[in-house]
């Protein structure tokens, strides 16, 4: 496969969040803030590129029966030693996310990954892999974060811009605040989604007619 | 295959009994407004005329969400059959009177474009539109726990709410456990502070007395749960009188306007009849637990959201055996 | 990776993975252990210079049980106590700071950490002029403090009863630590 239909699969057409629906308990519950969204897609993309090679140079030598044991040890070293250097040098963003980073542990993503491809492909394509998923979950976590963000908190870029409280769009007063609770996480992610599925189709059609032509 | 379809489009099939009527989604609809009505007089009588005029923009752009879905969707536009115009009577009725209008308005389209038509529209939705409307509305929690003192010179201003003389409402002395200070008789008539629409049990009662003459609703799931929150509420008196204490639960609160036009709403209640008698129990448990043990003052509409997705369970429970099949088969199967 | 592989080997290669594993986080732990805890004096240092007055030097540390189990930390400094207490929120546990005077008065209170609902209960802990005058209200108060709602004098934030009450909780059992430790004295 080349970088471009990896890339094309990542951010759309098999989108872990919005077309496998992988990781939807940190996607539903720390996308409030651009910080948060960005944070957590970069944490999560380092550790599946690290855990996808490191999981594909060994795939040979791991015995299939204790295989899903082996992943798991070396995803959790993966996500302790993230989880640790969070702590030490970028104590802001650990704090924000809190549990949610030793939880990538559990993050379907990786362990899915894992399975599906890095333990039948090369180490190159695994890495690749790696970066095109863990690319297209920031992404969907990113347009989450923002549309609730500017919803609930009306603001955009919290926790980055204007000294961390974002730019303020919409007045104090105003922004409902439920889309920043576990309510508004549901209802954007069941927009987001559809709005991907509206898109792919969209290509799809298009595709069809250029190839009619 | 596709001649089928030719057909299916062209006639109208529907299961038996093939009875007519001249009821229709419209005739019942004018019905429920109808008996709304008199609670809503009521209301302008208690909060003012910003009450009329709440009610009035919740009407109109509930209709016009409706309208301006189907026009952007491209759907067959139904809005003729007056349920939005339910929907939003019922909305204005479950907020305070203070409400900022812009917030009715984001109500309005949070109920019938979320709840209502993106699940396919009348008959489609799993729950009820104002209710879910309500609770998203506590995104402005300030904005809907502002109550104020009735009575014609306490009433709202018009275009600002804000010097409103406000006051406690009996469901606040209620969560507390002890019996308010506004009689029985001021809860039944509906001279005490509250949403809207939801104060006066008499005009209520009113007009679902209405409805029954017109055999629009069955009395069962009101019953089964003015009867359950009654028994809770006289088991546990949390040390008042027991009687006094169950009369202050059934007429505080929005318990009537709850249990008679929004948990009898076709849509979102059970079709059998052992299921609407759960239906309103569960209704009646889940009230008294969060007004009890909750940290809101009123549980009714959070009760009524939470049957509501019970709906599709319940209706399970006591379907009639098909003509000529044994009890035993079907349930062996 | 078809062919089967003997229960020896396959114990070896789990124990070389987890062994390695454990050996590079032990690596990491090592390189970062003084820095988090760094990390964490500094947070907790920034929060004790806010609740005691200035120039208050800290001379000793210690981990404290009280029957309700919501104060941890005991601060004493030359200028009063500090003491660390997490009551149960809305929406989880909070931690708290609160300063108190050699008289047994509160001295200022501060959230280090929360997790309460935005914009309602996490008013308690926000930087704007609606935290800081629900937390100034407890300045100079001491004995046993309550809400309006039951029968005190602390005005809750709007809509927060239950944030408020429990940061009157923590409060309360600061001040009563407090007062314990002066009666031993």
């Amino acid at each position: 496969m080349k970088f471009k239909d990896h890339f094309k699969e990542g951010l759309l057409t098999k989108n872990p969040v919005t077309v496998q629906l992988l990781g939807m308990c940190s996607t539903l519950a720390i996308t409030t803030s651009l910080f948060n969204g960005l944070g957590m897609g970069l944490a999560v993309t380092v550790i599946l590129i690290c855990s996808n090679v490191l999981i594909s140079a060994l795939r040979k030598v791991i015995p299939s029966q204790i295989r899903i044991a082996a992943y798991i040890v070396i995803i959790a070293g993966f996500v302790t030693i993230v989880d640790l250097l969070l702590q030490a040098y970028l104590q802001a963003l650990s704090e924000s996310l809190g549990v949610f980073i030793p939880l990538i542990v559990v993050n379907c993503i990786i362990l899915g990954r894992a399975e599906a491809f890095a333990s039948k492909n090369g180490v190159l394509a695994s890495a690749l892999d790696g970066l095109c998923q863990g690319f297209g979950y920031t992404v969907a976590l990113v347009i989450v974060c923002v549309i609730r963000e500017l919803l609930g908190s009306g603001t955009f870029g919290g926790g980055i811009l204007n000294g961390g409280e974002g730019i303020r769009i919409i007045p104090e007063g105003f922004p409902a605040m439920q889309m920043v609770m576990p309510v508004g996480g549901f209802l954007v992610l069941g927009f987001v989604i559809a709005g991907s599925q509206w898109l792919m189709r969209r290509l799809e059609r298009r595709n069809k007619k250029k190839e009619a032509v | 295959m596709a001649q089928h379809m030719k057909y299916y489009y062209e006639l109208t099939i529907s299961c038996s009994p093939h009875v007519h009527s001249k009821t229709t989604t419209r005739t019942i609809m004018r019905d429920v407004i109808i008996a709304l009505m008199p609670a809503l007089i009521g209301s302008v009588y208690f909060f003012g005329l910003r009450a009329l005029i709440v009610t009035l923009i919740s009407v109109a752009s509930c209709v016009f969400f409706e309208w301006a879905w189907c026009r952007l969707m491209k759907q067959h536009c139904k809005v003729y059959d007056l349920s939005a115009v339910v929907t939003g009577i019922l909305l204005a009725f479950v907020c305070p009177v203070t409400i900022p209008y812009w917030i009715i308005v984001i109500g309005a389209l949070f109920a019938i474009v979320l709840v209502k038509m993106l699940f396919g529209g009348i008959g489609k939705n799993v729950v009820n539109p104002a209710l879910a409307a309500r609770a998203f509305l506590f995104s402005w929690p300030a904005a809907m726990s502002t109550w104020v003192q009735v009575g014609w010179e306490n009433r709202a201003g018009i275009v600002s709410a804000a010097d409103a003389v406000t006051a406690a409402t009996p469901m606040e002395s209620l969560h507390a456990g002890v019996l308010p200070e506004a009689s029985l008789l001021d809860m039944f008539l509906g001279n005490v502070g509250g949403s809207l629409g939801e104060t006066s049990v008499v005009l209520l009662l009113l007009g679902f007395g209405y409805l029954l003459l017109r055999r629009v609703l069955s009395p069962r799931i009101p019953l089964a749960y003015f009867g359950t929150v009654a028994v809770l509420a006289l088991l546990f008196p949390m040390g008042n009188d027991r009687l006094t204490w169950m009369a202050a639960q059934l007429c505080g609160g929005g318990l009537m306007l709850g249990a008679l036009f929004m948990a009898t709403d076709y849509v979102t209640s059970p079709v059998t009849k052992l299921g609407q008698v759960i239906y309103g129990v569960g209704c009646g448990v889940l009230t008294v637990m969060i007004r009890y043990f909750g940290s809101y003052n009123e549980g009714v509409s959070y009760a009524i959201l939470i049957m509501n997705l019970c709906v599709v369970l319940l209706d399970r429970i006591g379907r009639p055996t098909k003509f000529g099949a044994r009890k035993k088969e079907v349930a062996g199967k | 990776m078809k062919q089967k592989s003997s229960v020896l080997r396959l114990a070896v290669t789990l124990l070389l993975i987890t062994g390695v594993v454990a050996a590079a986080l032990a690596g990491i732990n090592s390189l970062t252990a003084s820095r988090i805890y760094k990390n964490k004096q500094l947070k907790s240092w920034e929060a004790i210079q806010k609740v005691l007055p200035e120039g208050a030097i800290i001379s000793e540390e210690t981990e404290i049980t009280d029957s309700s189990g919501i104060a941890k930390t005991l601060y004493t400094s030359t200028k009063g106590y500090a003491v660390e207490v997490v009551p149960n929120g809305f929406g989880g546990a909070i931690t708290m700071l609160v300063g108190i005077s050699f008289e047994g008065k509160v001295l200022g209170i501060a959230v280090v950490s929360q997790t309460e609902t935005a914009g309602l209960g996490a008013v308690v802990a926000a930087d704007n002029q609606a935290g800081e005058t629900f937390r100034e209200q407890f300045v100079g108060l001491s004995g046993v403090l309550a809400v309006t709602k039951d029968g005190g004098d602390i005005d809750s934030v709007t809509g927060a009863t239950i944030s408020s009450r429990a940061v009157v909780e923590g409060v309360n059992a600061a001040l009563a630590c407090v007062a314990d430790l002066e009666k031993v004295e």
